[in-house]
């Protein structure tokens, strides 16, 4: 059996103004994988390609081992996909909408679909226009989950919940991959949340990968580096080391520490070596504004 | 107020000067006379061009701006009713100042009132029931009803021109009045309704009844269902009590001609129906479509399917009921219009997969909707008496509807799988910021 629940492998998309990729993304089978940029990196286009709105230009996606053109609907019956951009105000009712989507999945969970009708205060009589921002996210959510998918694609599902609400969505993901068998894939840039609950990360900049791995291992890998020296000048351009700024001879920089960039830097002269560590949040802006420089 | 207005008519101008010249064109025709209304094509300098903006959230941007409801409401009824009438009017007099040229007498003053009037009645009311009701569709009887009488009453006004001469002339210039009336005083309301502002509140502390999953078939089924019911009754609905109107005015004349004319005449802005109430609805779902395990063929089918099953379904029963009841003259025009009406309706469905609901995509279902008539008045024009026009035999017509289809069916397909372009949630045009800044 395939271990990876997403394998993505020199994906291409074209615009006028902005290339995707090449860019390869591997989903390991049962994570939270958390999909991290900023705006306009590439991160929606990428989803809609998984999903086949849009057509790629070269590069191959795999679900499950499907593949996203000729497995279309096998794949989008065992993967589910979640944002605040859905609309359902057609469908008129909370329970109208359900008995739309519950329609094309036969695994479909209602004693599961209820309790989280029920965690969400969403009710059949609702009018989805009248609903608030979070709680249509909350009913993509409900709509998603219910069917009971192998793969769960959320892209910004955070977006307008406040802190009890996005703690709820978060523990029915939690809830939802704890047998192992589940995968979630999740765009997000609330990045302290990514931090708490997703087990892999992929960073993504101008449509290409700049990191992708275990959060914990990527976190642990680099620190914010402190240190003095007269001739700062001389550690720009090393691999694994990245000038943020400069207060005279007081210099402060983003190490990886597997980069050997420490050894360096102290046979080097500098002084007064101090390594701190980073957030997510941290890192993704020093990797973005050094992707940026260059 | 003035600010409001002018960043309008500043974003409209070009449709403003399509449909001038448009106007213009069509009453140099001998054929129709100065009160002539071109339903619904002046609307899209009205009711209908505010109401594209209000969709993209400007009614929200606008509330947040130093003026009041009730100026942004009047600022509304002015650019929608009281200006574009006297555009209107103005372009129906460079149209008889051309027409008559030269000749002793001809331009009558008084005709051009009245056609003012007729437009000021016209577009005011049109502005009430449009952008007074809830956005979206309706969503109880009572809201149906009102939407149903609100079509019903603007398509009947294109036939019965409000007067003081006929007793219907009569009732339709005063509910006209009370209408238009109505639009400039509930300016207010219709502003808190229009900008989004939540109509219930969802406390949380709600009572939930337990959820009981509904009965019956889920799926595209349901959405078919759903999509073809409504739409397959407002078309109905809106064409049968047209067929009674013009059956009970042209009581004395020939009846078969009144109602042929009716279908041919009141079609076209059932398709628009169509589009309001059968084509954009799924284009505003269509990302989360995009996502359910339906293959991209066929939801294009779907979408293809809808809209022409329903103007199919509606030209069938019509045809058959003024086949039984006025004989078999009326089958083949009525036949004959509506293939052509889903040809043309089979042909949005991409335009809209193409291009997401914008103003250049309704500026190309209006070219598409006017083509025949754009067609018919240059015949007309270059050929004034030569050319008779024949009846279209029903293969040419059966032809033209199956090529249709079949274009539409193989480009919607493509166009599904091509990008996501179309239905990915964009950012709004915020040209009503630029209003703040000056």
């Amino acid at each position: 059996m395939n271990t990876n629940a997403i394998e993505i492998r020199g994906l291409v998309k074209n615009y006028p103004a902005f290339r995707l990729g090449p860019l390869d993304l591997t989903v390991p089978r049962g994570a939270i994988y958390g999909l991290i940029g900023p705006n306009g990196a590439g991160k929606t286009t990428v989803i809609d390609l998984i999903f086949g709105m849009g057509r790629n230009d070269a590069g191959t996606i795999h679900v499950l081992g499907l593949d996203h053109r000729t497995d279309e609907v096998a794949l989008k019956r065992c993967a589910a996909y979640v944002s605040p951009d859905l609309n359902f105000a057609v469908w008129g009712k909370v329970g109208k909408a359900i008995r739309f989507v519950r329609g094309f999945y036969p695994s479909w969970d209602d004693a599961y679909c209820a309790a989280l009708m029920k965690e969400f205060h969403l009710s059949d009589t609702d009018k989805i226009a009248t609903l608030s921002f979070g709680a249509k996210t909350k009913l993509s959510l409900l709509l998603a989950l219910s069917r009971r998918p192998e793969v769960l694609i959320l892209d910004e599902p955070t977006t307008g919940l406040d802190a009890i609400s996005k703690q709820q969505v978060f523990g029915e993901l939690l809830k939802a991959v704890e047998d192992g068998e589940r995968t979630v894939l999740i765009s997000s840039h609330g990045l302290s949340d990514i931090e708490r609950f997703a087990d892999h990360i992929g960073m993504i900049k101008n449509g290409k990968l700049l990191l992708e791995g275990r959060t914990d291992e990527i976190v642990d890998r680099f620190r914010l580096a402190e240190f003095f020296s007269d001739n700062g000048t001389q550690y720009q351009n090393r691999d694994g080391l990245i000038i943020l700024k400069h207060d005279e001879n007081r210099w402060h920089s983003l190490l990886d520490q597997n980069s050997g960039a420490l050894d360096w830097l102290q046979t080097r002269g500098a002084k007064e070596i101090s390594l701190t560590r980073l957030t997510l949040e941290d890192l993704f802006v020093a990797l973005a504004k050094d992707e940026e420089v260059k | 107020m003035k600010r409001i207005i002018f960043d309008h008519l500043k974003r409209w101008g070009l449709a403003w000067i399509a449909i001038g010249i448009f106007n213009c064109l069509i009453h140099i025709d001998h054929n129709k006379g100065t009160n002539y209304i071109n339903f619904p094509i002046v609307l899209w300098i009205s009711a209908f061009a505010l109401n594209f903006d209000l969709q993209r959230g400007s009614g929200r941007v606008l509330t947040t701006l130093p003026v009041t409801a009730i100026q942004i409401g009047r600022a509304w009824w002015i650019f929608s009713v009281a200006l574009p009438a006297l555009f209107l009017t103005a372009t129906c007099g460079l149209a008889m100042l051309i027409q008559f040229a030269g000749k002793a007498n001809g331009f009558q003053m008084g005709d051009l009132v009245v056609t003012g009037i007729t437009y000021v009645l016209y577009l005011g009311s049109f502005f009430y029931m449009f952008i007074d009701s809830s956005p979206g569709q309706p969503q109880n009887a009572v809201a149906w009803a009102r939407a149903v009488f609100g079509i019903g009453f603007i398509i009947g006004m294109t036939f019965v021109r409000p007067s003081f001469d006929t007793p219907q002339g009569i009732i339709f210039a005063l509910a006209a009045t009370v209408l238009t009336m109505t639009g400039w005083f509930r300016a207010e309301q219709m502003v808190v309704r229009r900008a989004g502002f939540k109509l219930v509140a969802n406390p949380s502390n709600k009572k939930l009844a337990p959820h009981k999953p509904q009965q019956g078939f889920g799926g595209l089924p349901y959405l078919v269902q759903r999509i073809l019911i409504q739409s397959t009754l407002i078309g109905l609905v809106l064409m049968t009590s047209m067929t009674l109107i013009m059956a009970y005015i042209f009581q004395g004349q020939n009846r078969t001609q009144a109602v042929v004319s009716m279908i041919q005449g009141g079609s076209t802005p059932y398709v628009f129906f169509i589009l309001i109430f059968a084509i954009v609805p799924i284009a505003f779902q269509l990302r989360f479509l995009r996502t359910l395990p339906v293959s991209s063929s066929a939801l294009a089918a779907t979408l293809v399917a809808l809209p022409v099953f329903s103007i199919i379904g509606v030209g069938v029963i019509i045809a058959t009921v003024g086949g039984l009841s006025l004989g078999e003259t009326v089958i083949l025009p009525t036949a004959n219009n509506f293939l052509i009406l889903g040809a043309k309706a089979a042909v949005i469905v991409p335009l809209i997969v193409w291009r997401g609901v914008d103003a250049l995509t309704y500026l190309l279902i209006f070219l598409l909707m006017i083509t025949d008539s754009f067609i018919s008045l240059g015949v007309t024009i270059v050929f004034p008496h030569s050319f008779n026009h024949p009846a279209n035999p029903w293969w040419s017509s059966v032809i033209i509807f199956l090529l249709f289809v079949a274009v539409a069916l193989a480009l919607t397909q493509r166009l599904l799988t091509k990008s996501s372009s179309a239905y990915r949630v964009r950012t709004m045009p915020a040209s009503a910021w630029s209003m703040a800044r000056r």
